[in-house]
């Protein structure tokens, strides 16, 4: 046996072995290409796409046209450039928001599975509280008596309601884990716990907590925008939900006929975004999961 | 002789089951005593349900006794301390019957052997470690190691998943590995090579082994010169040299059970009669039977039977039989 | 005598991403009424699709590509509706592996057999009572205690036993029985099979038995058909498979099967692994283990008869040698 054939495989042919079986499934191809274009817009677009935010009365409701490829807003500015610059804050509230939801949930699911016992009550009756209550009106309350002024604070507001479910579902596969052979043998091993949590536990529910991961981003945004359209945070006026509101509140563009592509616009990125992240969320599994690999 | 690896002290394990006002105690083993050596290979045989399995975790460490003591060299697991527990730990394995589910799905066969190396500073690099595990491999015939080392659990074969599992107890150079049914879901045409690397880890390395089974037939094919304990509802019930106790069984539940082992020959299957039982079915283990927990079964049953439990009684060298009426039992020979 | 059923060709297959798989490979063997035949194979042999396949109840993506199978006469793959449902319980029940655990565990023993009987027809619920209660017995089981238990209740080795009398319940002419004593412990496996050798003997049924255990076929076979990668290897009386093996696999399967009596170095293993029956290569699926094995191999033995009932597929067979088992 020669050292190079125990050698382990590069870190470039396992990405492009990764990649492969991504192309190979088209639905969540398709949704890593959307959210790859919605990545690079966040990213990318605001240095591409001019934004200018002063009122040209003369260019109001102006159709789609080459030179404004989604039309012009209420004030004659670019609906295209609104949406690109809103959507650094949209994303990066979705991503945060989704960051510190997984962190509380896989906490507490972790804990509370592992430890057992009086501690599990206890998270276990915290998860419940939280699950019992609707979230989108204790949102609104916390949103209404703190005061929100970046995206850091909306995303801490968003995720502090929203873990139940998750940790739930990270309690229960860690409660089936933890009594597997696999687990045992490490134990027999001596490995400690640390070893058991992050390298033996965690990479068994990660494929599960990456899909969630995309909905918890879904739900964000979803929500983000809501609380922005209801007018109850209104600290970014490029936000899609503030676009919304503005169309709607400030100049009833949804009765003026010419103002359709105006309120449309941020509809149909939400959608869009919300597609994409389903349809990549279902070919994520296959490529995190090395048993549905061929 | 020597002090044992692991001696079992009197162990009783208890379960509860239930919820608080229905609560049931099962009692999975029942005041065992039993001592493994270095070197030795020892076979723990019973049907499903009769304590085996737990007997094999009270051995490792992974269950507790709830009653009698697991003696380290000599030493009560529970008062070992600081380096002597990692020594205990790392001296004792266990190999699972599922080797699916003994491997971490996403893991490597290399992230999975090398974790223990790690642990103890065995090694430092990874390029290090990439060969030991190698050298792992190719010792259980997993030739060459380079098309094993980097596959997932589900890539492989039955066969070559148990002996990872094997491989991955071998690598702390234990000094006893329990085997809890480690062939029972392995193709039949490569059970004996399971097996036979066992043998071969027992002879090379001394690594002693307690071989837990319900197959009388797997049992005596590896133990071979050994010693083997019969086990029927938590209790050792015969116990002694493998080659006399198979030939000569003395308990009428070993007789039973040696009389309905099918045998690979129809001639003489098509003779053997099992020996009748009274009962079929084994009773439920939440009530076992007072006295000897064989007696609603046994053919040749008496009032003490019911009445007292039998002790373990020396009836040959080294062989060792609970049963009140064992000088009346009829010799039964397997022929 | 003339065959039961009748399987000619019978090749099923799997269409799966990575390729095609072959589970049932140009299959052919004869049942005869009132025998035991066994098929002895490993995991992967493709027995327990044979008997699906002979049931016309291939799972899918599974598909049965070609063959035939007739049982007493009537072609079974062209059966449909009615007359199939008729077929798969009337005329042959089956036990499937883990047959305890298909017992609904909501629903008594006793509705069990009702149920069936329903279904199937049978109204006169007496008739049916009185039947069970006659099968339950013929498996050692007490009715009166039985009856109104649930599933959960019993052990393993009762609910093997009444799955054993369900499938009798309709009377059927032949029950394909696979792995049915695979879970259980050996006492309850002996008298399973000392009930379903007695029951054989007084309904004059006919028995399919699937396993992978050489020691059950020794003790409970009439005729035996050795599978390995989705063919048959060997057909014969359980006799020749045991003291007169031609296939190379036969004698490795017996070899390795170990005893409690005999020379412990006669047994070993077989050497190498089971075959990925994805895209095999052609010729005989044996040929990387065989002791024996040629360039010849390379090409597909095919079965063939060498001796009056004795089937083989295998070019060596002449040379194969084997001593019987002193077991």
């Amino acid at each position: 046996m020669t050292v190079a054939s125990i050698r382990a495989e590069s870190r470039w042919r396992t990405w492009y072995a990764t990649f492969l079986i991504l192309y190979r499934n088209k639905r969540a191809f398709v949704g890593f290409l959307i959210l790859l274009a919605f990545l690079l817009m966040a990213i990318v677009g605001p240095y591409l796409v001019p934004l200018d935010m002063s009122a040209r009365y003369a260019e109001r409701y102006l159709p789609p046209s080459w030179e404004h490829p989604l039309g012009t807003d209420f004030v004659g500015r670019d609906t295209f450039a609104l949406i690109v610059h809103g959507s650094r804050d949209v994303l990066s509230i979705a991503f945060l928001a989704a960051l510190f939801t997984v962190g509380i949930a896989l906490a507490v699911g972790m804990v509370a599975g592992l430890q057992g016992g009086l501690v599990d009550a206890v998270l276990m009756l915290l998860t419940n509280t939280v699950l019992t209550i609707p979230k989108f009106p204790v949102m609104l309350v916390f949103a209404t008596v703190f005061r929100v002024k970046d995206p850091f604070s909306l995303a801490l507001i968003l995720s502090v309601w929203a873990w139940g479910g998750l940790a739930r579902a990270v309690r229960s596969q860690i409660l089936s884990l933890k009594e597997r052979e696999f687990i045992e043998a490490a134990r027999v091993m001596g490995l400690g716990l640390p070893h058991i949590v992050v390298r033996e536990l965690l990479p068994n529910i990660m494929p599960y907590v990456a899909i969630n991961f995309l909905y918890i981003m879904k739900d964000a945004i979803t929500a983000s925008v809501g609380l922005m359209f209801l007018g109850i945070i209104p600290f970014s006026a490029t936000n899609w939900g503030m676009m919304l509101n503005l169309a709607t509140q400030q100049s009833g563009a949804i009765y003026i006929p010419q103002g359709l592509y105006y309120a449309l616009a941020p509809m149909v990125a939400i959608i869009l975004f919300q597609l994409g992240a389903l349809f990549f969320a279902h070919g994520l599994d296959e490529v995190l999961n090395p048993r549905l690999r061929s | 002789m020597s002090t044992p690896i692991i001696s079992l002290e009197n162990v009783s394990v208890t379960f509860q089951r239930g919820v608080l006002w229905r609560r049931q105690r099962v009692h999975a083993v029942v005041n065992v005593s039993l001592a493994v050596h270095e070197g030795e290979v020892v076979a723990l045989v019973g049907e499903s349900g009769c304590g085996k399995t737990t007997l094999g975790r009270v051995v490792v460490g992974l269950q507790a006794p709830t009653r009698g003591r697991v003696l380290y060299y000599g030493q009560d697991v529970r008062t070992l301390r600081g380096e002597a527990v990692y020594e205990y730990r790392r001296s004792v394995q266990i190999v699972h019957q599922d080797s699916y589910a003994a491997l971490n799905p996403v893991r490597t066969v290399y992230q999975s052997l090398s974790a223990p190396f790690f642990r103890y500073r065995l090694v430092r690099r990874r390029a290090e470690a990439r060969e030991k595990v190698a050298e792992l491999l190719e010792m259980m015939g997993l030739t060459p190691a380079g098309d094993f080392i980097d596959k997932y659990p589900h890539q492989l074969s039955g066969g070559q998943r148990q002996r990872v599992v094997l491989a991955r107890a071998v690598a702390l150079r234990p000094r006893l590995i329990v085997a809890d049914e480690p062939v029972s879901m392995v193709d039949v045409s490569l059970r004996l090579s399971i097996l036979d690397l066992m043998r071969s880890l027992n002879e090379r390395m001394g690594i002693a082994f307690l071989y837990i089974t319900h197959d009388l037939a797997t049992a005596r094919y590896f133990v071979r010169t050994g010693r083997i304990a019969v086990m029927y509802l938590g209790q050792v019930v015969e116990m002694g040299n493998l080659q006399e106790v198979l030939t000569w069984p003395r308990h009428p539940y070993l007789q039973a059970l040696l009389s309905a082992v099918p045998v690979p020959d129809p001639r003489r299957a098509r003779h053997m009669k099992p020996l009748p039982l009274r009962s079929l079915d084994l009773p439920d283990p939440t009530h076992p039977p007072s006295g000897c927990r064989f007696h609603p079964r046994c053919p040749y049953a008496e009032a003490i039977c019911g009445a007292e439990e039998p002790p373990l009684q020396t009836v040959a060298d080294g062989h060792q039989v609970a049963c009140h009426l064992v000088d009346k039992v009829p010799e039964w020979v397997l022929s | 005598m003339k065959p039961l059923l009748r399987v000619r060709d019978l090749v099923v297959e799997f269409h799966l991403d990575r390729g095609t798989l072959r589970a049932v490979n140009r299959v052919s063997l004869d049942v005869y009424p009132g025998e035991i035949m066994a098929i002895v194979g490993e995991s992967g042999s493709g027995k327990s699709t044979l008997a699906f396949a002979l049931l016309n109840l291939v799972p899918p993506p599974g598909r049965i590509v070609e063959g035939q199978v007739s049982f007493n006469g009537t072609d079974v793959l062209a059966l449909r509706g009615d007359a199939l449902r008729q077929y798969r319980w009337r005329e042959v029940a089956m036990v499937f592996q883990a047959a305890q655990n298909v017992l609904n565990p909501v629903m008594r023993v006793v509705d069990h057999f009702l149920d069936t009987a329903r279904d199937h027809g049978l109204t006169n619920e007496g008739e049916v009572l009185a039947w069970a209660e006659e099968l339950l017995r013929m498996v050692r089981l007490e009715p009166a205690r039985v009856f109104s238990a649930y599933p959960h209740e019993l052990s393993g080795g009762m609910r093997q036993r009444v799955v054993i009398a369900l499938s009798l319940l309709l009377k059927p002419r032949m029950v394909i029985l696979d792995e049915p004593t695979t879970a259980l412990d050996v006492v309850t496996q002996a008298y399973i099979m000392d009930i379903l050798n007695e029951i054989r003997r007084e309904m004059n049924l006919t028995m399919l038995l699937l396993t992978h255990d050489m020691s059950v076929v020794a003790k409970i076979a009439d005729r035996v058909g050795v599978m390995y990668a989705g063919q048959v290897m060997e057909i014969a009386d359980v006799d020749s498979i045991f003291y007169r093996p031609r296939h190379p696999y036969t004698v490795g399967l017996i070899h390795a099967a170990p005893s409690l009596l005999g020379d412990l170095d006669r047994k070993q293993p077989i050497p190498g692994s089971p075959p990925d029956l994805i895209n095999p290569p052609p010729g005989c699926p044996f040929r990387p283990r065989c002791g024996y094995a040629s360039a010849r191999c390379e090409e597909d033995p095919g079965l063939h008869v060498i001796a009056d009932g004795h089937w083989v597929a295998c070019h060596h067979w002449e040379q194969v040698t084997h001593h019987a088992p002193v077991s």
